[in-house]
C-alpha cells in the first residue's frame, strides 16, 4: 500500500515539472521527489538488511533533496534571470504528451517482464516513466536550468530502476555517480553565470548559430 | 608504486599543483612537466603490459578495481600522447589569456586526461562509466573556454547530450550487472569485465540483448556514432584547438573501447547480433558524413565530421570480428588519434592567423605558412586514407577483412563512401593549401608558433608518415594481443 503511494506520488512529482510556472517552483518539487527517492532505498533496507541501501538513502537525501536543488536555487538568484519556466509547446500540449509518456513507460516497464528485487519491484513502471519524462523535459523545455532538472529527474529514473530491478548497483558505482550529478549541477550554474553574461537570456532557443 | 597508480596520481598532481603555482609562469612549467612525466609513465605501463601481461591494483575484498590489460594499455598509451601535445600545444593557444582562466584551462585539460585514464584502467564497467561521464563534465568547461556565443553553445549542447548519451548507457551497464548477478551474484564483481568475459557464456542473454542496444547507443553518443552525434561537429570545431585534438583522437576511442567492452561479452546466440549492429552503425556513421564532407563551410567541421566517418570505420572493423579485421579496427583507433591531433593544432594554427576557419575566405596556406600547409595537405590525405600514409594501412586492412569474410555488399559500400570522403576532404583542402585567399590576409609571423607547439606537432606528424610505411613491432604484438583476447584467447 505504502509502496503504491509512494510511486504515486513519484509519478505526481514528475508530472507536476510541466504544470509549475516558476522555475524554482520545480526545484522545490524536484527535492520532493528526490526526498521520495531516498525514502524508497530506506524502505528497501528494511526489507533487506542491505545496509548499503541505508547509505544510498542517506546520500539521496543530502546530495539530492539538499545539496542539488540548494545550488540551482543558488544559481537562479545569481543570475537573475526570468523566473518563469517556457515550453516549446503549449502547456497543455507538454502536460497531455507527459500522461502519455508517463503510460508508455508503465506499458514498457510491464513488456519487458523484468525481475523485482526485494521491496522495489513495484517501483519499476515509474522509474521507466521517470527517465523518459527527464529526457522530455530537456527537449520541451528552453530554459537551461530547466533541462538541468531534467537530466536529475532522469538519473533518479535510472536509480529507481537499479535499486527495483537489481536491488542497487554497488556503492561505489552509485558514490560515483552521486559525484557526477553534483559536479554536473555545479557545472550548470557556472555554465548558466556564462551563457546570461553573453546571451542576457537562459533561453536555449537564443543558442542557434551552429548548423552545418 | 603500480604504473596503474602513476597513471592516476600524475594528472591529479598536475591539475592541482598547477592550481596552486604562485605564478602563472610557474603553473605553465608544472603542466608541462606534468605532460612529460605522464607520456613517460603511459609509455612504461603501456609496455609493461605488452611485454608481461595485464597489470591490476586497487583490491577491494579480493577484486581488483583497476585492471590494465593489452586494449587498456593501447588506449592508454594513445591518452598520454595526445595529452602530451595537446598539453604543449596549449602554451601558444592560451598565452594571452589572463592568469587564472590559464590555469583553470591547465588543471581542465589534465584532469580530463585523468578521467580518461582512470576509464581505460577501471576493471569495474560502472567505474568506467562514471569516469566517463565525469570526463563530459570536465570536457564542457573546456569547450565553453573562449566564453563566446558559439562556444557557449557548443558547450551546453555537448552537455546535454552527453549526459543524456551517459544516462542511456548507464541502463547498459544496469541491464549488464542484472545478466551477470545470477552468475558471479550482486555485488561490485558483477561489473568486473575480467570476471565477466570468463563468464559471458553464462550471462543472461535476456539481459544481455537490452545491455548492447543501450551501450551502443549510449557510448555511441559520447562516441560520436551517427545517429547519435550530432553535438560532435559543433563541440570538435567551438573548442580550442588542442581541446579538439583531445575530444576527437582520444575521447572518442575511449568510450568506443567502453563500448567494445560490452559487445566482446555477447558470445554464442548473441554473437551475430552484436556483429550485425556494429557493422551497420559503422557504416551508417561513414555514410553519414558524406554530405557534410562535401558540403561543408568551416574548416574545423570538415575535420570534425570526419571523426564521425573514422569512428565507424573502427566499428566496421570490429563488426566484421575475424582477425584482421579488429586488427585494423585496433590500428586506426591509433592512426586516427594521430592524425586527427596533427589537423585540429594546424588548423588552430591557421584559423588563428587568419582570423576565420571559414573554408570559402582561406587560401594560400602554403604560401604563407609553408609548414603548416604541408603538414594540413599531409594529415587531410591521411584522413582520405591515402597511400603511403597511416589510415590506409588500417582502413584498407579493415575493407579486406570485410571482403574476406564475406560482406562483399557492406564492404563494397565502404569503398563506395571512402571515395566521397577523399573528394570532399580533398577538394577543401586543395583549394586552402594551394588557392587564393578571398577573405582577410593572414597576419604576419612574428614568431607565433612557439617551440612547445613545434614539438607537440612531431608525435602526430611523424606517425602519420612513417607508420604508413612500417608499424613498429611494439604496436603489431599490441594489436595482435589486442584480437587475440577479443576472440577469446590470449592470456587471461
Amino acid at each position: 500500500m505504502m509502496e503504491t503511494w509512494i510511486a504515486s506520488a513519484l509519478l505526481a512529482s514528475a508530472l507536476a515539472m510541466f504544470a509549475v510556472r516558476k522555475i524554482a517552483g520545480c526545484i522545490a518539487v524536484l527535492s520532493f521527489q528526490s526526498a521520495l527517492l531516498s525514502a524508497v532505498a530506506l524502505k528497501m533496507w528494511k526489507a533487506t538488511g542491505d545496509d548499503h541501501l541505508l547509505w544510498l538513502s542517506l546520500l539521496t537525501l543530502a546530495v539530492k533533496t539538499v545539496a542539488i536543488p540548494l545550488l540551482f536555487l543558488r544559481t537562479i538568484r545569481a543570475v537573475g534571470a526570468d523566473p518563469d519556466a517556457k515550453s516549446r509547446l503549449s502547456r497543455p500540449v507538454s502536460a497531455a504528451l507527459a500522461l502519455l509518456i508517463a503510460t508508455a513507460g508503465h506499458v514498457a516497464a510491464g513488456a519487458f517482464h523484468l525481475p523485482a528485487a526485494g521491496g522495489g519491484g513495484g517501483y519499476l513502471p515509474v522509474a521507466v516513466a521517470l527517465v523518459l519524462l527527464g529526457m522530455f523535459l530537456i527537449i520541451d523545455q528552453t530554459k537551461m536550468i530547466m533541462q538541468g532538472i531534467g537530466l536529475v529527474v532522469t538519473e533518479n529514473g535510472l536509480f529507481l530502476i537499479a535499486g527495483s530491478i537489481g536491488g542497487g548497483m554497488p556503492l561505489i558505482v552509485e558514490l560515483a555517480a552521486l559525484f557526477d550529478l553534483t559536479v554536473s549541477v555545479a557545472l550548470i550554474g557556472s555554465l548558466a553565470l556564462r551563457i546570461y553574461e553573453v546571451f542576457e537570456s537562459l533561453d536555449t532557443d537564443k543558442m542557434n548559430r551552429l548548423r552545418g | 608504486m603500480n604504473p596503474i597508480g602513476w597513471l592516476l596520481a600524475v594528472p591529479v598532481a598536475t591539475a592541482t599543483a598547477v592550481m596552486a603555482g604562485r605564478s602563472v609562469r610557474l603553473s605553465e612549467r608544472i603542466q608541462i612537466a606534468g605532460a612529460f612525466g605522464l607520456a613517460a609513465a603511459g609509455s612504461y605501463a603501456a609496455w609493461r603490459v605488452w611485454q608481461n601481461g595485464p597489470l591490476s591494483g586497487g583490491y577491494t575484498g579480493g577484486q581488483a578495481l583497476f585492471r590494465l590489460d593489452a586494449l587498456g594499455a593501447w588506449n592508454a598509451f594513445l591518452i598520454v600522447w595526445i595529452g602530451f601535445c595537446a598539453a604543449l600545444a596549449s602554451v601558444d593557444t592560451v598565452r594571452h589569456e589572463p592568469g587564472r582562466r590559464r590555469k583553470l584551462y591547465y588543471a581542465g585539460l589534465h584532469l580530463l586526461l585523468g578521467c580518461l585514464l582512470l576509464t581505460s584502467v577501471s576493471d569495474n564497467l560502472g567505474v568506467a562509466w562514471a569516469a566517463l561521464e565525469l570526463s563530459t563534465v570536465i570536457a564542457t568547461g573546456l569547450i565553453a573556454f573562449k566564453s563566446d556565443k558559439k562556444s557557449l553553445e557548443a558547450a551546453w549542447k555537448y552537455f546535454l547530450m552527453g549526459h543524456v548519451g551517459m544516462a542511456l548507457a548507464l541502463l547498459g551497464v544496469i541491464f549488464l550487472y542484472l545478466a551477470a548477478a545470477g552468475v558471479v551474484g550482486e555485488n561490485a564483481s558483477a561489473l568486473n569485465w575480467f570476471t565477466l568475459f570468463h563468464a559471458a557464456e553464462l550471462l543472461h542473454p535476456g539481459w544481455m540483448k537490452l545491455a548492447l542496444v543501450f551501450a551502443l547507443v549510449g557510448f555511441g553518443t559520447k562516441a560520436g556514432v551517427a545517429p547519435f552525434h550530432f553535438w560532435l561537429p559543433d563541440a570538435h570545431s567551438q573548442a580550442p584547438a588542442p581541446v579538439s585534438a583531445v575530444l576527437s583522437g582520444i575521447t572518442l576511442n575511449t568510450a568506443i573501447c567502453t563500448m567494445l567492452r560490452v559487445f566482446a561479452l555477447a558470445r554464442g546466440p548473441l554473437e551475430p547480433l552484436s556483429r550485425e549492429l556494429l557493422l551497420g552503425f559503422g557504416l551508417l556513421s561513414m555514410a553519414f558524413a558524406v554530405p557534410f564532407l562535401l558540403v561543408q563551410r568551416d574548416l574545423k567541421r570538415l575535420w570534425a565530421y570526419s571523426s564521425v566517418e573514422h569512428t565507424g570505420v573502427i566499428l566496421f572493423g570490429a563488426g566484421v570480428g575475424n582477425a584482421l579485421g579488429l586488427a585494423g579496427s585496433t590500428l586506426h583507433m591509433f592512426n586516427h588519434a594521430m592524425l586527427k591531433t596533427l589537423l585540429f593544432l594546424v588548423s588552430g594554427l591557421i584559423v588563428s592567423r587568419y582570423r576565420t576557419g571559414s573554408l570559402s575566405r582561406l587560401g594560400g596556406v602554403l604560401k604563407s605558412m609553408p609548414a603548416c600547409g604541408a603538414a594540413l595537405l599531409l594529415g587531410a590525405f591521411a584522413a582520405a586514407a591515402t597511400p603511403p600514409f597511416n589510415a590506409f594501412t588500417s582502413e584498407f586492412a579493415v575493407v579486406s577483412a570485410g571482403f574476406q569474410a564475406g560482406h562483399v555488399g557492406q564492404a563494397a559500400m565502404f569503398l563506395a563512401i571512402v571515395g566521397f570522403v577523399f573528394a570532399g576532404t580533398m577538394f577543401y583542402t586543395i583549394r586552402i593549401v594551394f588557392g587564393e585567399t578571398s577573405g582577410p590576409q593572414p597576419l604576419p609571423a612574428n614568431g607565433r608558433t612557439g617551440v612547445w607547439t613545434k614539438i607537440a606537432l612531431v608525435p602526430p606528424l611523424a606517425a602519420v608518415v612513417a607508420t604508413g610505411l612500417y608499424v613498429p613491432s611494439v604496436l603489431t604484438d599490441a594489436v595482435g594481443q589486442i584480437v587475440e583476447t577479443f576472440r577469446g584467447g590470449g592470456w587471461s
